[in-house]
């Protein structure tokens, strides 16, 4: 267990939790639930960056050096070899996801509740977002029971 | 400065197949992997910094594009570019691991 795992995993979750909330927020639009998606959605952004600095962090400093070996040499070094690989690099999309939902709504705010396409588009962006955040947390899983399995292959 | 959707679009679809890119050659070829090693010390960061960095590139090359006329359509573009891209990915690493 490692401090910078479960911050990394905090700030991802809620992250997504923030743009669930832009999702229900744009599901119904009115002027006031655009504001507030604006903001949240915003929030988000900075949440999502920074689960990428801090899971940037503890993969660079502590999962290569530590964890990798272990589960290279455990009895699931798929679970590295698949899920790490795939999770490093599929995490890059999200935050310019984000990004690209937030700026959607800055730009659009005014013709949002107009125009239905627009919060159409946000909220399949938001959805979009929520989903690869919990597949991130599935893989996450994954990838900590590979570690755990080899360990209590070696304990056990 | 009003935020432009089209090079926005756009700058978020080329960075998602710039990192599906990066990802693959850097599995493929070792002198592309040493290259990204060499510019940041770690592969993982020099595609981090570098997707940044095309994100950037792509929305101030098209900054003065017209705003587009449904956004709906473009946003799908961008949908589909993740599933595919996130696929490929996905298909690479198991592939490898079964070769």
């Amino acid at each position: 267990m490692h401090i910078l795992v479960g911050l990394h995993a905090v700030l991802g979750e809620i992250g997504a939790l923030a743009f669930l909330w832009v999702f229900v927020d744009l599901l119904n639009p009115n002027e006031t639930r655009i504001k507030r998606a604006c903001r949240v959605a915003l929030i988000g952004v900075i949440l999502l960056f920074l689960a990428w600095f801090a899971g940037g962090y503890y993969y660079l400093t502590q999962y290569g050096s530590v964890v990798k070996p272990v589960i290279k040499a455990g009895p699931t070094p798929w679970a590295h070899d698949i899920f790490t690989e795939t999770k490093e690099h599929i995490f890059l999309f999200i935050p310019f996801l984000a990004v690209l939902a937030y700026g959607l709504l800055e730009r659009y705010r005014d013709a949002i509740h107009e125009n239905r396409n627009i919060a159409v588009a946000i909220v399949i962006l938001s959805g979009l977002i929520v989903a690869m955040a919990f597949a991130m947390a599935g893989m996450g899983f994954i990838i900590s029971s590979g570690f755990r399995s080899a360990l209590e292959s070696k304990i056990l | 400065m009003k935020i432009n959707s089209t090079a926005l679009i756009r700058a978020t679809t080329g960075t998602i197949w710039a990192i599906v890119a990066m990802t693959l050659a850097s599995e493929l070829s070792p002198s592309f992997k040493n290259f990204l090693v060499s510019t940041a010390g770690h592969h993982w960061i020099a595609k981090s910094v570098f997707s940044v960095l095309i994100f950037i590139l792509i929305y101030l090359s098209f900054i003065k594009s017209k705003e587009p006329r449904n956004v709906l359509k473009s946003v799908a573009v961008v949908f589909a570019s993740v599933i595919l891209g996130g696929l490929v990915i996905f298909s690479f690493f198991v592939w490898q691991y079964f070769k």
